[in-house]
């Protein structure tokens, strides 16, 4: 879509009156150009003006709100995934893998039936959909995101190398978690998942105190040189915002209470092998043990 | 920070990135009203209105950094989600589902002149004022795209003029309000 194009469309889209699929094009332009940006702020403003409008909401309505404040606002009702490891002796020939590489097999346990169906990556088509685990995935975020040609799993480990939660994270970088076996935590405590991009740490979200569904707040290297991902412990409700303190990995660690609960990095490049009539993906990736002590206490 | 009534909106939201929920709170009470009237005034409906604004709140708590305070107000940000969000609602429904709202909603104006009853709802004079300036057939297209939810497809369609008069209308009308609002003074909603 052109600039010309696109800025016409600009007050259409900030009344909401574009069709999605033309909303998309613009959005697309938006993104990329500055004064198309300006532009729709500018005519948002003027958007909610119109909407300015005021009225009572009903009495309990707050307190609705709070009540779900430190719930899992997706879908709750899956059962806790299951991981399953391919130790590498296991792999078939089919090309060098690093050494500590592994195939991650992500399996949901069903429901009713508790069947266990392996997640795989079929590259039989050129696509590299998902063959088997589209129904069994309870949320279609992720069922989308494994559907997509050319993403990538994610695994992070903790102690003993045992694969603790699986992410994918596709071409733009949008990222969700998989499957998790990471323990409950305390009310009042969650996880938070951080990247350390040359040396600084860079907060990914806080996946909640029990990771189930969550979409990385931020974009996922996909391509680039891998950065190193970690979960911590963090306490809610507390007057700290790491992600404006952090400035270095140390001063991460040392402001946290726990140590890094899980780690492992996105790495680049896959191989394919063939086991079966099935050619399989391998995902290839870092793995490194949980992170030393306790550091010093936050504010 | 010790009364949270003195903080500004911006400041209210950094806490709120910090899971301060009495922060949350008070963003509510600032700005819940305004969330509530604009979704129930594009759904007409009290139920589906209230969801709107419990996930509008929802959103802002997991995903505080998604408001930007050199991008325009805090209340107009809320504003636009809840206005997006409010029109995926309706445009969910099914035809005769939203027929009927928007009957049962019409009626519930009645007496109210068709062409001027989205804009009475509006709290501020200069708002008003600056519609005042701006010429019935481009207030028309914009109050059926923002007020009804219809793209600007369907407002041709409804108003049988060609898709082309209908984008410029909106076009037109809208730069006119923001020259009217800046006139005043208004640069933003808050």
């Amino acid at each position: 879509m052109s600039h010309e194009e696109a800025f016409e469309l600009l007050a259409p889209l900030a009344l909401d009156a574009l069709d999605p699929e033309v909303r998309l094009h613009v959005d697309a332009h938006v993104e990329s150009c500055l004064d198309c940006r300006r532009e729709l702020d500018e005519l948002r403003e003027v958007a909610a003006a119109l909407g300015n409008t005021i009225e009572s909401p009903p009495e309990d309505l707050w307190a609705r709100i709070a009540s779900n404040l430190y719930e899992d606002p997706i879908d709750v009702t899956s059962l806790p995934p299951l991981l399953i490891e391919y130790p590498v002796s296991e792999i078939p020939r089919g090309g060098r893998v690093a050494r500590r590489a592994r195939i991650i097999v992500a399996a949901t346990l069903l429901a009713a039936a508790a069947a266990i169906f392996a997640l795989a990556i079929n590259l039989s088509s050129e696509s590299g959909r998902v063959a088997n685990l589209q129904s069994e995935l309870q949320t279609s975020a992720v069922r989308q995101a494994l559907a997509t040609p050319g993403h990538r799993l994610v695994t992070m480990s903790g102690n003993n190398n045992k694969v603790l939660a699986t992410f994918v994270v596709l071409h733009d970088g949008t990222g969700y978690l998989v499957s998790s076996k990471l323990t409950p935590l305390p009310a009042g405590e969650a996880y938070q998942m951080w990247g350390i991009v040359d040396g600084t740490p860079v907060s990914i979200g806080v996946m909640g105190s029990q990771p189930r569904h969550w979409r990385a707040r931020r974009a996922l290297p996909y391509s680039a040189s891998p950065w190193n991902l970690r979960a911590v412990r963090s306490h809610r409700r507390t007057r700290w915002w790491p992600q404006e303190r952090c400035r270095s990995a140390a001063e991460l660690e040392d402001s946290v209470t726990t140590p890094a609960i899980i780690r492992g990095a996105i790495t680049t490049g896959s191989r394919p092998f063939r086991k079966g009539r099935r050619l399989w993906h391998i995902v290839s990736f870092t793995l490194s043990g949980i992170a030393g002590g306790v550091t010093q206490q936050f504010m | 920070m010790g009364d949270l009534g003195e903080a500004s909106d911006a400041q209210l939201v950094m806490l709120v990135a910090r899971y301060d929920e009495v922060a949350l709170a008070e963003i509510y009470r600032r700005h819940g009203g305004a969330v509530f009237g604009l979704a129930r005034r594009v759904i007409n409906n009290q139920t589906e209105a209230e969801d709107v604004t419990q996930e509008i709140f929802l959103r802002l708590w997991s995903q505080p950094e998604r408001f930007d305070p050199a991008r325009g107000t805090l209340r107009s940000f809320l504003l636009t989600q809840t206005h997006a969000r409010a029109v995926d609602v309706i445009r969910s429904l099914n035809s005769s589902r939203r027929r009927e709202l928007n009957d049962a909603a019409r009626t519930a104006r009645s007496g109210y002149d068709v062409h001027r009853e989205a804009w009475d709802v509006l709290v501020s004079q200069e708002v008003l004022k600056a519609l005042q300036e701006i010429p019935v057939e481009e207030r028309r297209v914009i109050e059926l795209a923002y007020f009804e939810g219809h793209t600007y497809v369907q407002v041709a369609e409804i108003l049988h003029v060609p898709e082309g008069t209908v984008k410029g209308r909106i076009r037109n009308g809208m730069r006119r309000m923001r020259g009217e609002l800046a006139r005043q003074g208004i640069e933003g909603v808050d």
